[in-house]
């Protein structure tokens, strides 16, 4: 594996990490190794609309990142799995730009 | 960012409980009524009469947009709705509309493939709408439901200042373009991944030359879109071709501080912003859908 690609293994778990805290500070108990990482959250109505506001808000200052209306509409947006996939990926355009 | 549509307005003259059955009877869930609301003064160039109170009850339904019904406490305007929406079946108390219309039938199929739309008046609401026929069912089966908006016509006076408008000004995305009978269309859709944030709107060439349109006039007189920065996205709409709109009103609904921004586009058909107050907002009582 190339240190990127580890480097980046590595980010995601830790963006895995802070979504499944996210989650369990809001009283969902999140199997941190089965299929609830995969499951859409917004169908499993564990976001609503204010609790996805705070999620953006929440991601943006923490990992320094920018979302668009495009990732809001990116279905790997609704599970935790796909999000964190999506936060490193974003996380890492930004920090390619500023070397 | 416009992060989704929140709410269709419909107009009443009051909430009443027979109206609030009607909603629940095609399947929306009544969320929460709140009488006595202080009208922003910010709202008064949008308005055909202005109350400094009105209500509202926010209806949900998991297959479609909100709505929203707004209670205004005067007489409504009485004229056929600017947005025309088109719903996936009659709702209950819905009879024949005669009269102009900007659309036909035959428009919501060249537009979106809905064949056989029929023109109504939604009574209990005195609300103009379109409807698609229900399917014919063998007399024992149970007939579901389903009075959700399957798509909104905004007819528009210039096509391409419009267009730019939605797609640049808030975001939506076009689906398809083309002519019917000499007149422009384009079809545009907010694909969200929460489906009641999801809408399809249709841009349609019409003759007629924009009105006053104003929030208290009858039937759908708004379309409500989530903000996470309505300052920002204020600003975007008048980039993008807005004729004038509000500077943003802070209110407290349903015990969640939010603030509101009304804007008018380029044919007059007038928009909402919505942004919830984020830190605290849970103390105050949770989430609005």
């Amino acid at each position: 594996m190339s240190e990127s690609a580890y480097g980046e293994e590595m980010q995601s778990d830790q963006v895995r990490g802070w979504l499944i805290d996210w989650f369990e500070k809001r009283g969902t108990n999140i199997d941190k190794t089965g299929e609830s990482l995969k499951s859409n959250y917004f169908e499993l109505g564990l976001v609503d609309s204010l609790g996805l506001m705070e999620l953006m808000t929440a991601l943006e200052g923490t990992f320094h990142i920018r979302f668009s209306e495009d990732h809001f509409q990116d279905p790997r947006f609704s599970t935790i799995q796909g999000l964190s996939e999506l936060i490193t990926e974003l996380a890492c355009q930004k920090d390619s730009k500023t070397a | 960012m416009i992060l989704g549509v929140d709410h269709l307005a419909l107009s009443s003259n009051h909430i009443l409980s027979a109206g609030l059955r009607n909603l629940q009877d095609q399947g929306y869930c009544v969320k929460f009524v709140q009488d006595e609301l202080t009208n922003s003064e910010t709202k008064k160039p949008f308005l055909s009469c202005y109350q400094p109170i009105h209500s509202v009850a926010y209806c949900q339904t998991d297959r479609g947009v909100s709505l929203e019904l707004t209670g205004h406490d005067a007489p409504l305007k009485d004229r056929p709705s600017w947005y025309q929406i088109l719903m996936e079946s009659a709702p209950d108390g819905t009879k024949p509309f005669a009269g102009d219309l900007p659309c036909s039938s035959k428009d919501w199929e060249v537009t979106v493939g809905c064949k056989g739309a029929l023109a109504g008046l939604w009574d209990p609401f005195h609300a103009q709408l379109w409807y698609l026929p229900s399917p014919i069912t063998k007399k024992q089966e149970k007939v579901v439901k389903n009075a959700t908006v399957r798509a909104v016509l905004v007819p528009v006076v210039d096509l391409e200042r419009s267009n730019t408008f939605w797609e640049k000004g808030i975001g939506v995305r076009r689906i398809n373009d083309g002519h019917v009978d000499g007149r422009g269309w384009v079809h545009l859709a907010w694909k969200s991944l929460i489906p009641r944030w999801s809408l399809e709107i249709i841009l349609f060439e019409t003759e007629s030359k924009s009105v006053p349109l104003c929030l208290d006039d009858s039937g759908f007189t708004c379309i409500a879109f989530l903000s996470n920065n309505i300052i920002q996205d204020r600003a975007r709409l008048l980039e993008y071709g807005a004729l004038e709109a509000s500077e943003s009103s802070e209110h407290l609904i349903n015990k969640k501080r939010l603030w509101i921004t009304i804007a008018r586009g380029p044919s007059g058909e007038l928009i909402e912003l919505i942004e919830f107050e984020k830190e605290n907002a849970r103390e105050l009582g949770g989430g609005r859908n």
